[in-house]
C-alpha cells in the first residue's frame, strides 16, 4: 500500500470515526456515555489536525480539549447528578423528526451543491507542508499581539466571575 | 487524493449534528455538548481553508486556538451558571426553567 491511499484510508477512518462519535454525544442517553464519545470525537478531530500537518493545534486540540473541557463537562455532570438530578433524559420526539428531516435535507443540498459545481481540487503546494510551532508562534506575538492580550484579559474575567458565580451564598 | 472538499463536507456533517444536538436535547449540559460539537466542526473548517488555500499563512490556525480557548471559557462559565440553576430549580432541563418567559 502506497502513502496515498493509506492517508486516504486514515482519512475515511477518522472521518467515520468523527461522525459516528457525534452521533453518539447528540444522541446517547446516558451523559458519563455521552461525555465519553464527545471525548472520542475530539481525539479524531485532532487525528485530522495531524493529518493535515499541524502537530500544535493537534496537541493543543487533546490538552486544552480533551484534557481540560471534558474534564470540566465531566465535573458537571458527576456534581448535579450527584445533587439528585436525574441521570437519564428523554430526548424530544417530535421536534426531532422535523429537525431531523430538515438538518438531513439542507445537508443534502449541501451536497449537491458542492458536487455540482466547479471548484477546484486544491491539492496545490501542500506536499511538504509541514506548519511549525515556531512560525505560529512568533505570528501569535507579533501580528496578532492585541487579541492575544484581550483573550488573556477575558480568561482572567472568566476565573474571577466563575469563582464569583459559585461563591457559598451568593444567592442571596 | 483527500481534497479541501472532503474536509469541508465532514465539517458540514459535524456542524449539522451540533444543531440537530442543541434542537433534540432537553438538559442544558447535552446542549453543551452539542455546542463544543459545532466548534469543532468549524476548526476544521477553518483549519482546512488554511491548509489547502494558504498553506504559507498561520491565520486559521490562530483563529482555532482563539475559538479554543473561548470554548474552555464558555464551559467553565456554562457549568458555574448550570450549578447555580440546579440549586434554584431543582432541574437542568430547559423546558422547566421559564424564569424569564412571559
Amino acid at each position: 500500500m502506497n502513502e496515498s491511499s493509506f492517508s486516504q484510508l486514515l482519512f475515511y477512518v477518522l472521518a467515520a470515526s468523527s461522525i459516528f462519535s457525534a452521533l453518539g454525544a447528540t444522541f446517547l442517553k446516558d451523559f458519563f456515555k455521552c461525555a465519553l464519545s464527545f471525548i472520542m470525537l475530539l481525539l479524531s478531530v485532532a487525528g485530522l489536525f495531524l493529518q493535515m500537518n499541524m502537530p500544535f493545534l493537534a496537541a493543543l486540540q487533546i490538552l486544552v480539549y480533551a484534557g481540560g473541557i471534558t474534564v470540566l463537562i465531566l465535573f458537571g455532570i458527576m456534581m448535579i447528578y450527584q445533587m439528585g438530578a436525574e441521570n437519564k433524559e428523554r430526548l424530544r420526539s417530535v421536534e426531532m423528526i422535523i429537525s431531523a428531516s430538515v438538518s438531513l435535507f439542507s445537508l443534502g443540498f449541501v451536497f449537491i451543491k458542492v458536487f455540482s459545481s466547479a471548484y477546484p481540487n486544491m491539492h496545490i503546494k501542500t506536499i511538504g507542508f509541514l506548519s511549525s510551532p515556531k512560525v505560529l508562534g512568533e505570528s501569535l506575538l507579533n501580528q496578532f499581539l492585541l487579541s492575544f492580550d484581550i483573550l488573556s484579559v477575558l480568561l482572567l474575567a472568566v476565573l474571577i466571575a466563575t469563582s464569583a458565580l459559585v461563591r457559598k451564598g451568593s444567592q442571596q | 487524493m483527500i481534497t479541501l472538499t472532503h474536509y469541508l463536507v465532514l465539517a458540514t456533517i459535524l456542524i449539522c449534528i451540533g444543531y440537530l444536538g442543541m434542537i433534540v436535547r432537553k438538559s442544558a449540559i447535552g446542549m453543551l455538548i452539542s455546542l463544543e460539537i459545532i466548534f469543532n466542526g468549524i476548526n476544521l473548517t477553518a483549519v482546512a481553508f488554511n491548509r489547502f488555500l494558504y498553506p504559507d499563512g498561520v491565520i486559521g490556525q490562530i483563529m482555532v486556538i482563539f475559538i479554543i480557548t473561548i470554548a474552555a471559557a464558555e464551559t467553565a462559565i456554562a457549568l458555574a451558571i448550570m450549578l447555580n440553576l440546579f440549586k434554584q430549580f431543582k432541574t437542568i432541563d430547559v423546558d422547566e426553567i421559564n424564569l424569564m418567559k412571559w
